[in-house]
């Protein structure tokens, strides 16, 4: 898939209320891009719930309920089943997509009962996180996708915890398809949501959604500290389907060995809410943290890929 | 067809012939076989419906709310803890304007676990602007629950409604009720119809952000909704009468009102307990009657004004609390005649957590109002500390001594 | 007893609620929040459609036409174009704008 084989058609109407640089209304675009016009949309309370505009109009031109913190699992699941009573019917010709539309706070936290109950039961939708590590609607507070030493307003020293991992929780739940995706990454998003979109059951991706305001960085870096994110390993871009992860895009060219891993510190430096780690003194403990925990991760991948080449080698090679 | 049948199971006969498409419930005693009975419905190709089995009630109410805004008729059922969890829920739930009906058996909350009887519940879910009908009897759940996807789904309304009855003497005890045949039902329930929903071919946002220069507009709506009701109510009653046969009264449930001089006004089972303490009464020379309130919200303001006005008095008996005021419904009748009335109005709270409410007891306390003899507020009659009470003073106190405290 | 008021005549209106209709410009002509504009050099553009998916706001055309209405001067255009074909520019605005 190609970028001039995207469609041109915009779900998303310009001269919303998002920020400059938003990355949460540029996720959304690339979604729909793939995700076409026949879509049932929940938005929960997040950014999103904001950026499509106050009453009485919408930046979102597709049918859209917003509903309360807790719920993404819960009404999809609700919407879902009454789709599937709407095709049983005869109503539907075709079933429509179902997609929740939430942030991390949504997701990690406050929603994660009703994430969790949904994909036990398989429900028959796409689940998004568009994760900007905190709860940004509501000014910036940690969240339990905040990184380890980000600021935030209620972490004014840098978070004390490293973050939970839903991408990995939602692979434990034995959901059909989980994936993560990145701005920075435009076609690997667009197929993955296009795979997403042929599966039935609960469909997980979660997209690192990179955040001026509360990260801290001009509102032309969006895509600059996305990439960064995916060099570095600090956002690992991959797809789970039938019990098999399969690293993508940038990721995949690290452990490959196409590309190298960017030192940590590259994309650090690059945020207001990791400043506290360079000024007023380097906090060489906390940054030899971080990039030893990537190069770890990544040291062990490379290697059990070079393993798995050594040995489909050995495999291949006739007997002598 | 006659069955002799529990209240949780004819409340699920009640889905049934409503041809409700998507139920979203999570158990809790003294529901749990409301959805037990819709499961085997279901599993025995009874009933075209998707079960969704939640993980908790407040997804239970998201649930609902998302297949009610998808334009198919929803149900759920709960109780006590369970409708405090979906709370936050219950406001959105009629601030969407969509259609929706959902079974609460009333049931005292904790701590302190207690599976019986009181109105707690629902009674604090009063400000959510569901409309609140409360049930007497088996057939009446039955009835009213068909009747509440008639009153839910009219245009002039479209307010969930919660059909409620009391934990244990409805919900668990036998009952003989008459099932109406599939097709009455249907000419008298339409199928389902709401003013907006999620339309592929016309969309709409709802739920968006929304300014103080447009609020207020929407809570009237609403609050317009639930006078709407009123009609709404009365006319499902009549009309349900008509086509299948059964009445249970509308707004209230009257009992030899006609000539009374003071009534008793109480809601759920208690009221038909009441009946018998009026005959009592009326032996002993007491024209008194019963006025059971059947539409809790919207409140039978018309109806008690016009029945209790003329009286020289009135007992309130109530199955909840507000505390640091008085009994609700204490509150709200003589809310209503403030302004028309002189009559005495009298309350008692009682039967919380399931304690008995006896007709003895009814009679007593009527009896002593009319003779003079009470406070026009609230009081406890059933309250007295037993040895269950003392064990549990005396273990503190022990504790106390202990710790060095007082 | 304190005799009741008659009840005024209450305005009946009807179903309202939060329902919004999808419109472009749904808060308004953003373009005012810019302080520098994105110009295109079309002689260096050769297409490759990168500004057009990565604009948050959706408001450069497939065929790289910027819509100054709603452009909020993010700069993600300016910053990201492979060939530098887009330059970021100090608006010239009315005090009064």
């Amino acid at each position: 898939m190609r970028l001039r084989d995207f469609p041109e058609d915009e779900v998303f109407l310009q001269g919303s209320a998002a920020c400059q640089g938003c990355p949460g209304s540029a996720a959304i675009r690339v979604a729909f891009k793939a995700l076409g016009r026949k879509t049932i949309l929940a938005v929960i309370a997040s950014c999103t719930s904001v950026f499509q505009s106050p009453f009485p109009l919408s930046a979102l031109d597709v049918p859209t309920i917003n509903m309360a913190f807790a719920t993404g699992g819960a009404v999809a699941s609700g919407i879902t089943a009454a789709a599937d009573r709407l095709v049983a019917r005869g109503e539907f010709e075709e079933k429509p997509t179902i997609l929740v539309w939430a942030g991390d706070g949504g997701t990690y936290d406050i929603g994660i009962q009703a994430l969790s109950g949904a994909a036990e039961r398989d429900a028959d939708f796409i689940y998004v996180c568009y994760n900007n590590e905190a709860y940004s609607n509501t000014g910036t507070q940690r969240s339990g996708a905040t990184p380890y030493a980000a600021w935030t307003t209620n972490t004014t020293k840098g978070k004390e915890e490293w973050r939970k991992d839903i991408p990995q929780i939602m692979v434990a739940h034995g959901v059909p398809y989980v994936a993560t995706a990145s701005l920075a990454y435009p076609t690997d998003m667009y197929n993955k949501f296009a795979k997403a979109k042929e599966i039935k059951g609960t469909r997980y991706i979660e997209i690192q959604a990179p955040c001026p305001p509360g990260w801290k960085f001009p509102s032309s870096h969006t895509i600059k500290v996305a990439r960064l994110a995916v060099q570095t390993g600090m956002w690992m871009l991959y797809e789970h389907e039938g019990g098999k992860t399969t690293y993508t895009a940038g990721t995949q060219r690290i452990i490959q060995g196409q590309s190298k891993l960017v030192p940590v510190e590259e994309y650090l430096k690059e945020q207001g809410r990791f400043r506290h780690l360079f000024s007023p003194e380097r906090d060489e403990v906390k940054i030899a943290e971080i990039q030893g925990r990537m190069s770890h991760i990544f040291e062990t991948l490379q290697f059990t890929h070079k393993m798995k080449e050594h040995i489909m080698d050995i495999e291949l090679a006739p007997p002598r | 067809m006659r069955l002799v049948e529990t209240g949780n199971h004819v409340a699920a006969w009640g889905a049934r012939l409503a041809r409700v498409e998507v139920v979203s419930a999570y158990p809790i005693t003294p529901q749990t076989q409301v959805i037990e009975e819709i499961s085997r419905f279901i599993d025995e190709g009874e009933m075209d419906c998707e079960y969704i089995p939640v993980e908790s009630e407040h997804s239970a109410m998201a649930a609902m709310i998302g297949s009610a805004a998808m334009g198919v008729r929803s149900f759920s059922a709960t109780s006590a803890h369970g409708l405090l969890y979906m709370h936050e829920l219950l406001h959105w739930a009629a601030g969407i304007r969509l259609p929706m009906v959902m079974v609460n058996v009333n049931r005292a909350l904790g701590p302190g676990w207690n599976i019986w009887c009181d109105h707690q519940d629902t009674i604090a879910a009063r400000d959510t602007g569901w409309i609140q009908l409360y049930c007497a009897s088996h057939q009446e759940i039955l009835d009213t629950t068909i009747q509440a996807f008639r009153i839910t789904e009219d245009p002039k309304v479209i307010l969930p409604v919660m059909v409620c009855y009391d934990a244990i003497f409805l919900s668990h005890n036998y009952m003989q009720v008459e099932i109406p045949d599939q097709e009455t039902v249907d000419r008298f329930l339409p199928p389902f119809r709401s003013l907006w929903k999620l339309d592929l071919d016309y969309p709409l946002t709802h739920g968006a952000v929304i300014y103080p220069d447009d609020y207020e507009e929407v809570r009237y709506s609403m609050f317009q909704g639930l006078d709407n009701a009123r009609e709404a109510i009365k006319a499902a009653a009549a009309e349900y009468r008509d086509v299948v046969g059964s009445f249970h009264g509308d707004m209230v449930e009257t009992y030899r009102m006609e000539d009374a001089e003071c009534a008793l006004v109480a809601m759920g089972s208690m009221a038909s307990e009441a009946k018998v303490a009026v005959d009592e009464l009326r032996e002993r020379g007491y024209r008194c009657g019963v006025v059971r309130v059947r539409s809790y919200r919207p409140f039978p303001r018309e109806e008690l004004r016009e029945l209790l006005t003329p009286l020289r008095a009135v007992m309130v008996i109530d199955r909840s609390v507000s505390f640091g005021l008085e009994g609700p419904l204490f509150s709200e009748v003589k809310a209503v005649i403030y302004g028309h009335s002189d009559a005495e109005v009298y309350d008692i709270i009682t039967g919380l957590g399931g304690r008995d409410v006896t007709y003895e007891l009814m009679v007593e306390n009527t009896e002593a109002a009319l003779k003079g003899r009470l406070e026009q507020e609230t009081r406890w009659p059933t309250v007295r500390l037993n040895e269950h009470h003392l064990v549990m003073k005396k273990g503190l106190e022990e504790y106390w001594k202990k710790e060095g405290v007082r | 007893m304190p005799k009741r008021k008659k009840k005024e005549e209450e305005e009946e209106i009807g179903f309202i609620t939060t329902i919004s209709v999808p419109r472009e410009g749904s808060v308004g002509l953003t373009g005012s929040w810019r302080v520098f504009m994105p110009v295109l050099d079309e002689e260096k553009c050769n297409k490759c459609l990168l500004c057009w998916i990565y604009c948050p706001e959706a408001c450069i055309t497939k065929d790289i036409k910027i819509n100054y209405d709603y452009c909020k001067g993010c700069g993600i255009c300016a910053e990201e174009c492979p060939r530098k074909a887009v330059t970021m520019i100090k608006e010239e605005k009315n005090e009064t704008g």
